[in-house]
């Protein structure tokens, strides 16, 4: 049976969100964390938490569906907040302030991050992303080989999570006890488990190449492109927003004591 | 269409020789099934083919264009293989990034890019499945659409490398259906590797390999008439046919039926 | 020996969905230990999850599903779970892609080697399965890269056997061989079957490779039964399953309607009716009677006395 891919999944709603340029969103994405980067004031992070949500809300994908996004990482962000109240560093409520702002900008990045892949398929993300690296061939980055390496991970990680299970399964029906005690043991369970994974993985790489080599690609050589990415007003007005957010957060950091 | 003249191909390390000599015609509109034993040569046969290897003596060419090393990016443009793993061979995100990917490599425009898409995959029956990721599909859909995803790319001739044998009964009855009716239009040449017997019976000629070189070539029903051929080929004949055969070895006339029906016909006094 | 599941219902659990519909609904039945079982069924029927409910990896969502000596209920955790899997055998689809040792022997040992055995009895055993699978010792020293397509199937197979299991269960075991290893696998199966004690469960969507084998079958659509019984009874039912579109192999279809059309009955119901050469056998004598006696009173005929209807 086939499950859905959990990984940051494409939900369709028809939001402004939805209508940006994936490059608008990847940039926006740099930006923003800057301003979480720099963030030191309780405040600062008040006035940003809010406007996240407001970005939120214009998404038009139902509350819920962000909280679950934090779920997997929920013990990770009371960890963030436990760890500097108890080993502060002058007295408890610094400890406190501290915490809240590593967790809070801890929470407010990966909502982020959910907005990015909630309101943008992943293909036209890589597309974005290759797009953007374009000036920085000069360096030496490949934008192609990325987005290709982008494209073919996100392709086929459900693919191997779900061979992954059944190999799980097999070994674990062999006799291969993956609760076991000991942590050699347990080490040594993951064998049964990453050869015929990596093994499965060689092959298939072989088998791409081919049916990639059949259907023409070749490296370097000029392709198009099915979709177009068509950079309008409201890209523009949405970067000079998270600009301006970021300008403002510095002028917080450098000029207020609070 | 295509053609094969003393191909030979030996494996590097071991060094076995893989294909020995192996010579045939095949015109334009045919469509031919290469059967044999595992490891008797023919995927690596349908690979030469298409230009993804080249042999280690003898001469390929198709539609006039002998493989080289530097003709072979003609010849994959002439040629669509499709392959046996629906898996290994689905390089989109979605059918639909799939199926455009060989037209954005040949550097199509977005306009014909999308005729070519609602043409095929209403032809495949995937239009319904465009937006869908690969692992939501079954064995049949993803083969469907890499038929289509070839297709697209409008080839002369089709290669496929056992495209059904990994399929349930419910996805080699789609993708035969799918074979006679492209089969039926011919604008293709076909030439499939297989081990399915409704498939081989559909086809117009059997090219039978051994030990790598071809032992049998003619029409289906006539090459596998010959049943110690096909005890050396690992083919076992169909029921109906089988019993077909016992029957007329005890003197009962079943007028060389080979289907269910026309044995119930003769049968039907 | 024996499986019973009492109104076993199984659910995905998807993270993503609030409720997925179940696989299997409210699923009762009983197996004999000793038979050659076959399950079949269109895609999505839950075959597949059924078979991984037998010996413990998938739990329940309701109802309890005993076998051999163990109770694997819903919301319970498995006690003796590591036994009940060597004694429940389950071998995936295209095992052949779980192998991880260098040579086949060792991965043959693996089995008995994780349920305790010492090693000089774990080679033991990798022979012994070796020799009943009718390969040469010579394959055990092999990498499993190098071994051919049946040869594969058949060793990945035999690394499950080594554990000595009392039920084998199978999940499409010839798909992707050729004619010949196809048979000769199943063969192998039902000779194994054969011995004291065990019990053979396969998954196919191939009736027709299984009918000269199997003691029971078992029809799922939808996870629900729709059919349970032996060669004889699906005989009788063929027309109730068409209906239902399961592929009904056409030697059936072929016999069922040849009995009717001459008014006689079928030698045999059971799984030794088929065979081609005893099938013309058959066919042959009740053609011959009626064309030797077409004028004669048809009462007369030694041939037709011989299959005649009550």
């Amino acid at each position: 049976m086939k499950m859905t891919i959990p990984l940051g999944r494409y939900i369709e709603t028809d939001s402004p969100l939805h209508k940006l340029d994936p490059r608008a969103k990847v940039i926006a994405m740099f930006l923003y964390l800057a301003i979480i980067l720099m963030m030191s004031s309780l405040y600062w992070l008040a006035i940003t938490a809010v406007l996240t949500v407001v970005v939120l809300g214009l998404t038009r994908i139902p509350y819920q569906v962000f909280i679950r996004s934090l779920k997997p990482l929920r013990f990770l962000i009371m960890f963030i907040f436990v760890f500097p109240i108890i080993f502060h560093e002058h007295d408890i409520m610094d400890g406190v302030v501290q915490g809240t702002l590593m967790a809070g900008r801890m929470t407010l990045f990966i909502l982020f991050t959910a907005i990015l892949t909630y309101t943008t398929q992943t293909a036209r993300l890589t597309q974005g992303l290759e797009c953007l690296l374009q000036p920085f061939r000069r360096l030496g980055v490949s934008p192609e080989k990325w987005s290709l390496m982008i494209n073919l991970a996100l392709r086929f990680i459900p693919t191997i999570i779900e061979e992954a299970k059944v190999v799980l399964k097999a070994q674990a029906s062999r006799g291969v006890d993956f609760a076991e005690r000991s942590w050699r043991a347990k080490a040594s369970a993951l064998i049964p488990l990453l050869v015929p994974i990596t093994v499965n993985t060689f092959r298939r790489a072989q088998d791409l190449t081919d049916s990639m080599e059949a259907r023409g690609f070749v490296p370097g050589m000029p392709r198009t492109s099915y979709y177009e990415l068509v950079w309008k007003g409201q890209d523009t007005w949405f970067i000079a927003g998270c600009s301006l957010f970021l300008l403002c957060s510095l002028a917080w950091r450098l000029l207020l004591p609070f | 269409m295509i053609e094969c003249h003393g191909v030979t191909y030996r494996s590097k390390g071991p060094g076995r020789t893989i294909l020995d000599g192996v010579s045939f015609t095949i015109p334009a509109g045919q469509w031919v099934s290469i059967v044999g034993a595992n490891g008797s040569g023919k995927s690596t046969l349908l690979k030469l083919i298409d230009g993804l290897s080249l042999p280690s003596d003898g001469v390929l060419s198709m539609g006039g264009t002998i493989l080289t090393r530097d003709s072979a990016y003609m010849i994959r443009r002439q040629a669509g293989i499709v392959f046996q793993n629906p898996e290994n061979q689905f390089i989109g995100q979605t059918v639909l990034d799939d199926i455009v990917f060989g037209l954005e490599n040949r550097a199509l425009s977005r306009e014909v890019m999308h005729e070519r898409l609602q043409t095929y995959a209403g032809q495949l029956g995937v239009s319904e499945l465009l937006y869908r990721h690969p692992s939501t599909l079954s064995g049949g859909q993803m083969q469907r659409a890499a038929l289509a995803a070839v297709l697209a790319m409008e080839p002369e001739v089709l290669l496929l490398d056992e495209v059904t044998s990994m399929l349930d009964g419910e996805g080699r009855s789609e993708i035969l259906d799918i074979l006679r009716d492209l089969h039926a239009t011919g604008r293709y040449t076909v030439v499939a590797v297989t081990h399915d017997i409704e498939e081989m019976l559909a086809s117009d000629r059997l090219l039978a390999l051994h030990d790598g070189t071809i032992v049998a070539d003619g029409a289906p029903k006539v090459v596998l008439s010959d049943e110690a051929l096909c005890r050396k080929l690992s083919i076992q004949l169909p029921f109906t046919r089988r019993l077909a055969i016992a029957l007329e070895a005890r003197g009962i006339d079943v007028r060389g039926s080979w289907e269910e029906k026309e044995l119930m016909d003769a049968l039907w006094r | 020996m024996a499986i019973r599941l009492e109104q076993v219902t199984y659910r995905y659990e998807d993270k993503h969905a609030r409720s997925s519909d179940p696989v299997l609904r409210d699923l009762s039945t009983q197996l004999e230990g000793g038979r050659f079982t076959v399950i079949c069924g269109p895609p999505g029927s839950g075959k597949s999850t059924l078979l991984q409910l037998l010996n413990g990896i998938l739990l329940p969502s309701e109802g309890c599903v005993h076998v051999l000596d163990y109770r694997i209920e819903a919301g319970q955790k498995l006690k003796g779970a590591n036994e009940l899997r060597r004694k429940v055998g389950l071998v995936f689809q295209f095992p052949e892609r779980q192998f991880f040792e260098a040579t086949v022997r060792e991965d043959m040992m693996f089995g008995p080697l994780c349920f305790g055995a010492s090693r000089e009895e774990a080679d033991r055993l990798a022979i012994e399965v070796c020799r009943q699978l009718g390969m040469e010792e010579a394959i055990l020293d092999a990498s499993p890269h190098t071994l051919s397509g049946g040869q594969l199937r058949k060793a990945a197979i035999g690394a499950v056997l080594t554990a000595d299991p009392d039920i084998l269960v199978l999940d499409e075991p010839t798909a992707s061989l050729d004619a010949a290893s196809r048979e000769g696998l199943l063969v192998f199966l039902r000779r194994w079957c054969d011995m004291e004690g065990k019990s053979i469960i396969l998954v196919t969507h191939r009736l027709d490779e299984v009918l000269p084998y199997a003691d029971e079958y078992i029809v799922l659509r939808n996870g629900k039964i729709l059919f349970q019984g032996d060669p004889t009874r699906l005989l009788a039912s063929i027309d109730t399953l068409e209906g239902y579109g399961i592929d009904v192999p056409q030697v059936m279809r072929l016999l069922v309607r040849f009995a009717k059309h001459y008014g006689v009955e079928l030698p045999a119901t059971g799984r030794t009716l088929y065979d081609v050469e005893k099938i013309a056998d058959y066919m042959s004598e009740v053609l011959k009677g009626r064309d030797r006696y077409e004028d004669d009173d048809p009462t007369r005929s030694v041939y037709r006395d011989r299959f005649a209807t009550a």
